[in-house]
């Protein structure tokens, strides 16, 4: 499945008369790249930042992969653990912003949802040392406090329970619900997990998650067998 | 000295930020019905406000996500001496009185210290009233502290209040709410009210509803420089220790007044709000050298370093160091050197800067939703877009 969908033209357009510093400097059958500078003129916490920021954003296109953004001088420290060592921004977990996109992604909507946030968090951090609506955990548990918020449950076993329920269960109204509270799963959390069976897109992104997350325990099973 | 548009455009958000003049007269009204109802119904005392309703020195509160209480302290200070009766006692007779009561009884919480009672929103934010329960204090005490205080004059005034209690028995410890208000006054009375008729005419035609003239306008709302830098130095701690996520270790306003009056003492009673600001902050910068050091003084010796142990003493009372808390917590006063380092650079620094720096920094001090509030797009191109804290994406990292 392709992310980018076939307008990517029309979306250049738009990103580029919002940004109008940017521009496009590649452009061929597989990869785009724009870079320039984007100016924040945004708040958190009531904080302002009204910063500009040099970047580089690569779209692969015919692909399945999510569009990549770097900051190109040295605004963003290297320190910041959200800046890998290439330079590249993790804004935040893929199934957020695939879930966001689920109807088509859409690259100004990125910049100004995901790429803007992303700066104003970090000079919030950098101001004070806290992140003003909180930081990811690196890796799978990132992920699984992103599903947390999505089906709305505390631990992370549920939610793991809830994902798989997805990818290898069927809905059954009247089971019990998986976070374990004994009741129908259509009256405790089966609302939060139903987009997920009714829409195979919706699904796909959770099975994306759900393979690495298997791979991971199985990983983890077979050092442990090892080590005994 | 006239001030420049900048500066009289910070004071319009200061004038902002202070109590309104509905919110104050509620206040009023409220701790009156309170005192009344307390002394009709049998507590012989002595009602009075203390804190920043006493010294005029109220500024909202501030949140990022939403208004939070008012505060008003009230002094209950009942016509017993500290060895006639426990705190325990004393709180039982003054909580008997309360619950008895259908207005307070469901308003009412009270812990080893003080009775609050929660007021309904008026406006856009809500109120509540913290009685301390207060007994006179002994004549050998006021003796002691006489000897080992500077302005003796200021003693007499002395009570006893219920110390936080460390195991299971609270004791009485000695307070000065009204010697420590007489200090104050002596210094902020020399001082001229700041464009008196302006304000007052600005306060009667913004509140017809409750004043019927100017002359209705109360005193309580007119400010000196001294007071106004207060409430400056209030709203910006209150701002950079929420977004520090520390507003547990703010230094206690009685630390602001304290520091402002005693600098006061030594300027000319004309100094405008910015030039008395410039100087507190310089002042107080300097004994941030006593960081490094296990004793000593800054050039204004206002808070001094005495054998390792941080010291500003309260003017009315000998026996309390306002910086005991810095003593117990390295972390209070290295913060609190960086506030003020924070103050001085965005409230006095960027009065030079360009129009964006300077509503930057403003905005950094007092919040973007007040400064916006107050001046639109003034010394601006582009309002701020807020990044919405509930569905805001948070930065991840792979591993």
């Amino acid at each position: 499945m392709n992310l980018i969908p076939n307008n990517i033209d029309e979306q250049l357009d738009e990103l580029l008369r919002e940004y109008p510093l940017l521009s496009v400097n590649e452009k061929n059958g597989k990869r785009i790249s724009v870079t320039g500078k984007i100016q924040i003129h945004r708040s958190v916490n009531d904080y302002p930042v009204r910063k500009t920021y040099q970047i580089s954003i690569i779209v692969l296109l015919g692909s399945d992969e999510m569009p990549s953004i770097s900051e190109d001088e040295g605004a963003v420290s290297s320190d910041y653990v959200h800046k890998y060592e290439d330079g590249k921004l993790c804004l935040e977990t893929e199934v957020a912003i695939r879930i966001r996109f689920v109807d088509g992604f859409n690259l100004l909507q990125w910049v100004v949802e995901f790429v803007e946030p992303f700066f104003v968090t970090y000079e919030y951090y950098a101001s004070f040392g806290v992140y003003p609506n909180g930081e990811r955990s690196h890796g799978s548990m990132g992920i699984i406090e992103t599903y947390k918020e999505i089906f709305h449950t505390d631990d992370t076993i549920s939610t793991f329970k809830g994902i798989r329920l997805i990818c290898e269960g069927e809905w059954r109204g009247h089971a019990p619900c998986f976070c374990g509270s004994e009741k129908y799963l259509r009256k405790c959390h089966g609302k939060w997990i139903l987009q997920f069976l009714n829409d195979s897109r919706m699904k796909n992104i959770v099975q994306r998650d759900y393979n690495t997350m298997k791979a991971e325990i199985d990983e983890y099973r077979r050092f442990t067998k090892e080590a005994e | 000295m006239v001030l420049n548009e900048r500066q009289r455009d910070i004071l319009r958000i200061v004038q902002n930020m202070d109590i309104s003049a509905t919110m104050f007269k509620n206040a009023v009204e409220k701790y009156t019905a309170l005192a009344e109802y307390l002394i009709r119904n049998g507590i012989n005392a002595d009602i009075y406000p203390q804190g920043s309703f006493a010294l005029g020195t109220v500024v909202r509160p501030y949140s990022c996500d939403e208004e939070k209480n008012y505060d008003l302290d009230l002094v209950c200070q009942v016509k017993y001496n500290r060895n006639e009766i426990t705190p325990a006692r004393l709180r039982k007779q003054i909580s008997d009185v309360l619950r008895r009561s259908e207005i307070y009884k469901s308003r009412l919480t009270e812990d080893e210290t003080c009775f609050t009672i929660d007021y309904a929103d008026i406006g856009d934010v809500s109120f509540s009233i913290d009685v301390v329960p207060a007994v006179n204090e002994t004549a050998g005490r006021i003796q002691q502290l006489k000897r080992l205080s500077k302005k003796s004059e200021l003693v007499e005034y002395s009570i006893a209040i219920p110390e936080r209690p460390k195991g299971e028995v609270s004791d009485w410890i000695t307070s000065n709410p009204k010697g420590y208000k007489q200090w104050f006054d002596g210094i902020n009375d020399e001082f001229n009210i700041l464009d008196r008729q302006e304000l007052r005419r600005s306060l009667f035609e913004g509140n017809r509803a409750i004043y019927a003239s100017v002359d209705d306008v109360p005193k309580d709302l007119e400010r000196t420089s001294v007071q106004r830098v207060i409430q400056i130095l209030k709203y910006h701690r209150n701002v950079y220790y929420e977004h520090m996520n520390k507003a547990e270790e703010k230094p206690a306003s009685a630390i602001i007044n304290t520091i402002v009056a005693l600098c006061a003492e030594s300027t000319d009673v004309n100094v405008t709000v910015f030039d008395l600001l410039n100087y507190v902050l310089v002042n107080i910068a300097a004994c941030g050298e006593l960081l490094k050091h296990n004793s000593g003084d800054s050039t204004a010796s206002i808070i001094v370093k005495e054998n390792g142990k941080w010291v500003l003493e309260n003017p009315a009372n000998a026996d309390d160091n306002l910086a005991d808390a810095w003593n117990e917590n390295d972390e209070i006063p290295e913060l609190f050197f960086k506030w003020v380092d924070s103050a001085k650079k965005q409230l006095v620094d960027s009065l030079g800067s360009s129009d964006e720096e300077f509503r930057e920094n403003i905005e950094k001090s007092f919040g973007v939703s007040r400064v916006q509030a107050v001046l639109g797009n003034k010394y601006t191109s582009a309002l701020l877009d807020p990044v919405s804290g509930t569905s805001s994406p948070k930065p991840w990292r792979v591993k």
